[in-house]
């Protein structure tokens, strides 16, 4: 979308027209929703996120300031709302990760069934999606965060610091060592697959 | 460089984040260190892998979700959900008012039965509609200024004019097949323009053609926007151009929303007000803010809620009338009655009024009679018992002799 267009369909929204709304935040759906489920691996979770973002958005436009990037905003409220309900469920109950794997297995397979792949390696490459998945949820907030804007959603590290409201040293070294992080614990998870495998 | 310092550069070097110097560096140290190169080659697989996850699909209806959720929020469609809600409302209402004359009825029979408790149930009956004639009779008569002076001064007819405006959507539909299409479309344009309302929608279309294509059919949809004062009017203006199919109304009371809404306008606007008198004396940059984001939030409400009052307005100032015109051939055309002449609406709802006052009156007197019915039948049983008893003791006697 061009930014004049976004520019005039911002200023009709926040006059109140909702055609105007629903257009403008069509483009930004999907990466919203991707990087909540990548932070909940879930898509109830992800979902619920999604809808509270754009009625923040909705009901915050008139805060909106028209020199900044409409996308910055969005997704830094995004991360915050995030966040927030990370910490809710902090403070309530320790959050199994297991858990949502089982659920979450038979909507794995049938995710990418258009590919043509062997059963093998369609396998496989659910193992390693669902492996990953694993490890990601185990990083902390700040690095869990870091990687999927930057390697699930290919923002560039200045982008990443805008909408983290950090410096961009802060974004580079979280990137480097929340990668350094997934990389271990797979390499941990690797290690104790094949010693089960072995004995 | 140490190790440490290579290992968490090689993640900047593969996003081409690291300056030509670095990277040099990083390039030479790697082919010299094989703890490095190794953490070299497993980020390299770890980021592939990051980059092999395909995105997740965007739930189906998730769009339409969240724009729901946004209409939800703002005023008109606030209007449908409360309607939905009124509509039980007015069905609660009739039960209500029954539930009520049962009650007052009631009370009243119980006090006559228990003063005269032998009067029959048609006596009942008619004293019990003696007194509404009697207030015809009274109002009939009575011409003169005095009476009128009194109805004028008198404390109900203060009340009712302090009572707030009742604030009525209405609505109606009809459905009327017509001959001549073109005409019949364009005489109810004409009506509204006349009548000061406007066209909301219109659309009409080929619903049918022979086979030989000579002959068109048409069928269209208007929806009209007419000041309520015609609203009956503009209804038989409409139903008198073609053949009545179909007719229904509703109408949706919102005197309770609009004045609580308008409540919310008012205190909302003291609030406003305060907060500018605590602007003006506020010193501090930070209160300031947070004074103004208050301020911008009150105002946003106060929009909303003003919003919904204009559009009420809208709405209640005008009714609408959904208008269905079929085109049919002349032996085709069938029309069934209106379901009511604008003329003879009110004596029909008086009339149907009074039937349903006797029917309950009449069911009323059965049920506070039913001792007493109970006991006069008893009473008859017992009657009709004695007489045989004693007609065949008397029978028996006369055969004896
Ligand atoms: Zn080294």
């Amino acid at each position: 979308m061009s930014n004049s267009l976004e520019t005039v369909l911002i200023k009709k929204a926040k006059q109140g027209n909702k055609t105007a709304f629903s257009k403008l935040i069509l483009q930004y759906e999907s990466n919203v929703y991707n990087i909540a489920y990548r932070m909940f691996y879930n898509e109830a979770d992800a979902k619920d996120i999604v809808q509270e973002v754009f009625l923040r958005i909705f009901q915050k436009l008139h805060q909106f300031q028209d020199n900044a990037a409409f996308s910055t905003w969005l997704y830094r409220i995004t991360v915050n709302i995030c966040i927030d309900e990370i910490r809710k469920r902090k403070g309530k109950e320790t959050y199994s990760i297991d858990e949502t794997y089982k659920t979450e297995d038979d909507e794995m397979i049938r995710q990418y069934p258009g590919d043509s792949k062997s059963p093998e390696e369609i396998y496989l490459q659910k193992e390693r999606i669902e492996a990953l998945y694993k490890a990601i949820q185990a990083l902390s907030e700040e690095y869990k965060l870091a990687i999927i804007l930057r390697d699930f959603q290919n923002f560039s590290y200045q982008e990443i610091a805008d909408i983290l409201s950090c410096s961009l040293g802060t974004v580079k070294s979280r990137i480097a060592r929340g990668r350094i992080q997934l990389k271990n614990i797979l390499l941990k998870e690797q290690r104790e697959l094949f010693n089960k495998t072995v004995v | 460089m140490t190790c440490e310092q290579i290992k968490e550069n090689i993640s900047l070097y593969m996003d081409n984040a690291l300056d030509n110097k670095e990277k040099k560096e990083l390039e030479q140290h790697i082919h010299t260190c094989n703890s490095c190169k190794l953490e070299f080659t497993q980020m390299l697989d770890t980021i592939d892998l990051l980059h092999s996850i395909p995105p997740e699909e965007l739930p189906f209806n998730l769009h339409e979700e969240i724009m729901k959720k946004v209409y939800d929020m703002s005023s008109e469609h606030k209007i449908q959900s409360v309607s939905k809600k009124d509509k039980f409302f007015r069905l609660l209402k009739p039960m209500v008012a029954v539930f009520l004359v049962l009650i007052v009825v009631g009370f009243g029979v119980l006090g006559i039965f228990t003063l005269i408790p032998t009067k029959s149930i048609t006596e009942e009956m008619e004293k019990n509609s003696a007194p509404q004639e009697m207030i015809v009779r009274d109002t009939a008569n009575e011409n003169s200024d005095f009476y009128r002076e009194k109805m004028e001064s008198s404390t109900d007819f203060a009340e009712i004019e302090n009572l707030p405006e009742q604030k009525i959507i209405k609505t109606a539909s009809l459905f009327l097949e017509v001959e001549d299409f073109d005409l019949v479309y364009q005489k109810i344009k004409q009506m509204v323009e006349k009548n000061k309302g406007y066209i909301v929608n219109a659309e009409s279309y080929i619903y049918y053609s022979d086979d030989e294509k000579k002959e068109y059919l048409k069928e269209g949809h208007l929806t009209i926007r007419v000041p309520r004062e015609v609203y009956g009017t503009a209804q038989q203006q409409i139903i008198e151009l073609g053949k009545l199919k179909h007719q229904s109304e509703n109408s949706d009371d919102i005197t309770d929303q609009y004045m609580d809404t308008e409540g919310k306008i008012r205190m909302l606007k003291v609030q406003e007000e305060r907060l500018l008198v605590i602007m003006e004396n506020a010193t501090k940059v930070e209160e300031l803010i947070q004074l103004e984001q208050r301020l911008n939030e009150v105002r946003t409400d106060l929009e909303i809620l003003k919003g919904r009052i204009q559009n009420w307005d809208k709405l209640v100032a005008f009714s609408t009338i959904e208008v269905k015109i079929r085109q049919v051939k002349k032996a085709m055309i069938h029309a069934i009655a209106p379901n009511f002449s604008i003329k003879i609406k009110e004596g029909l709802i008086t009339s149907i009024n009074r039937a349903q006052s006797s029917m309950e009156i009449f069911f009323i007197n059965i049920a506070r009679n039913f001792i007493q019915i109970i006991f006069g039948l008893v009473c008859i049983i017992i009657g009709i018992w004695v007489i045989k008893f004693l007609y065949k003791k008397i029978k028996f006697k006369f055969n004896k002799i």
